[in-house]
């Protein structure tokens, strides 16, 4: 921690009292704001996208417009407006009991962060890709890189889904991918290798989590900068079902009668004495 | 074009350390950064630990002094009144919803509260009642009696659906009176010193038409009870979510292990796309 022995225990922490020292830039008061460099208001105003800006911000890389473009698709494919889709249902109570905007967007949003879906699933599915990647380079087969995941969970990040089998978001964004120009690259070859390999032998397939891990470890992307840029990735879907129960009457979203709710607990008994 | 603005600091006078009254830290010897004792209000934490309720603390902070025995009695039967807000209250439907889902554990109670912090059943009508009693505690409990009489018949005018609430706090609950919140307002005054607000609000309702079916909503009975102990608004809303942080965390916890099956998921024939 200290590089000199005279030095006291604390010294990292007093290096940085009272001081901000980033890379990021910031607000020069009557010169610029600046992101990375770049002078926001000269630079970046009317000239990149909001999803151009977000990577850049988050990541110190200034993608190209398809990138950005790749990417707002993907957020809109996590953006559903069904409020039974969980994280979407919580923004939907919290319109029904009149919760503020930023309250219940951000409660849909914290709900998202999931391991069944969502930006929770970012990190196992690109864990799985790039070892397996690493592991077919290594010669296994895809037989055992998909046995030696499973193990005995038979948990296979990025591939299958709740609800329902099969993912039409993967078709509309392979689809959207080609068109936009990226060439398939060695991971998302990859998953869909393992994709077609579980159709066969599972009636399984990839999901729109592991395609999007996939495509993006091709673009460059890794953890943690890919889970802090699809943060907010359900949001558009979150805010459809917040403002429809806001909208609605309070309490009219799905109201439960007490015996809506079984319970299953001990019969009624009396408090012991004290 | 606007190339540059005349932008200049206002050079506004910020402290340069935070304050606070509530929480004294005395720095060890050996590390100016770790703690030696610990103070609250004056009292130490050790020995506030050692011979004193959670609740009298609780009270302590936000108060500046321990609670007298009528105010802790009063506090913690107001306490494990909103224990629980009730299986099917919003903000445990979402937390159960956000534990099935298998939602990151760090974000149950935070989302959870966010959907509590709603202006009709959640944290905010607390605030809300607690400004309405404040507003009318000059006027006599029969004049305030008369307005929300009036009020609450142009409501019932013009509403074709949900509750009628003249005032926050105060009105129906599903259509027709509160009738547990009725049983817990009892509780208050049978076993608790009621102060000049819950007199205030109790009286009032005895004034109110009978077919109105007008009563406390918890909201309106936790107000009461919070200006009674001597808090704020402000203050009444930020106990009122730690007060029933409790139920809601534990709805959730019950879910953790569950499948995502374990919580209803609307059938198709149910979602009517219009």
């Amino acid at each position: 921690m200290s590089s000199n022995k005279t030095d006291p225990c604390w010294k990292h922490w007093d290096q940085h009292r009272n001081k901000i020292t980033s890379n990021k830039g910031g607000w020069k008061i009557g010169d610029a704001v600046y992101n990375h460099g770049y002078s926001m208001m000269d630079d970046l105003i009317g000239q990149i996208s909001w999803f151009q800006l977000l990577v850049l911000n988050t990541t110190g890389r200034l993608p190209d417009k398809n990138l950005a473009t790749w990417l707002e698709n993907c957020f809109s494919c996590l953006s559903w407006p069904d409020s039974r889709i969980w994280c979407n249902q919580i923004a939907a109570l919290a319109g029904s009991v009149k919760t503020r905007p930023v309250a219940a967007i951000s409660a849909g949003i914290q709900a998202s962060d999931a391991l069944l879906y969502g930006p929770g699933v970012i990190t196992p599915c690109l864990k799985f890709i790039q070892q397996a990647r690493e592991d077919k380079d290594q010669g296994q087969t895809l037989f055992e890189l998909i046995q030696n995941r499973q193990g005995n969970n038979h948990s296979l990040p990025g591939f299958a889904r709740p609800i329902a089998k099969g993912d039409e978001r993967v078709t509309a964004m392979y689809r959207l991918s080609r068109e936009l120009g990226f060439e398939i690259g060695p991971h998302e070859s990859l998953a869909l290798e393992i994709s077609e390999y579980l159709t066969i032998q599972e009636g399984e397939s990839i999901n729109f989590g592991g395609y999007m891990a996939a495509f993006l470890a091709d673009q460059g992307f890794s953890d943690p900068d890919l889970s802090r840029i699809m943060a907010l990735w359900v949001s558009a879907g979150v805010h459809a079902c917040y403002a429809e129960a806001a909208d609605n009457t309070a309490g009219s979203y799905l109201p439960l009668q007490c015996q809506d709710i079984i319970y299953t607990g001990v019969a009624p008994r009396d408090l012991p004495n004290p | 074009m606007v190339k540059k603005v005349d932008e200049h600091s206002r050079n506004d006078a910020f402290c340069e350390k935070t304050s606070t009254s509530i929480w004294q830290e005395t720095p060890s010897t050996t590390n100016p950064y770790t703690v030696s004792e610990a103070r609250c209000h004056g009292y130490e934490h050790l020995a506030l630990i050692n011979n004193r309720s959670y609740t009298e603390v609780l009270f302590l902070m936000f108060q500046g002094e321990l609670p007298t025995p009528e105010q802790h009695q009063l506090f913690e039967h107001l306490l494990t009144s909103l224990i629980h807000p009730g299986p099917r209250h919003n903000a445990c439907r979402a937390a159960m919803n956000a534990a099935v889902s298998k939602t990151h554990v760090s974000h149950i109670l935070p989302l959870s509260l966010n959907v509590l912090s709603g202006e009709q059943g959640g944290s905010h009508e607390v605030f809300q009642a607690m400004k309405y009693l404040q507003n009318n505690q000059q006027v006599t409990p029969r004049m305030g009696a008369q307005a929300l009489t009036q009020a609450a018949k142009i409501l019932v005018a013009q509403t074709d659906e949900g509750d009628i609430i003249p005032a926050p706090g105060f009105g129906t609950f599903y259509g027709s009176i509160d009738s547990y919140t009725q049983k817990i307002a009892d509780n208050v005054f049978n076993h608790c010193s009621p102060g000049p607000h819950l007199r205030w609000a109790h009286a009032m309702l005895d004034g109110i038409d009978e077919e109105l079916t007008l009563s406390w909503r918890i909201a309106g009975l936790a107000g009461a009870c919070l200006l009674d102990l001597g808090f704020t608004p402000y203050t009444g809303e930020l106990i009122f979510q730690i007060a029933c942080a409790p139920g809601i965390a534990a709805q959730a916890a019950e879910k953790s292990n569950s499948p995502i099956t374990e919580m209803p998921f609307l059938a198709e024939e149910n979602y009517v796309i219009k």
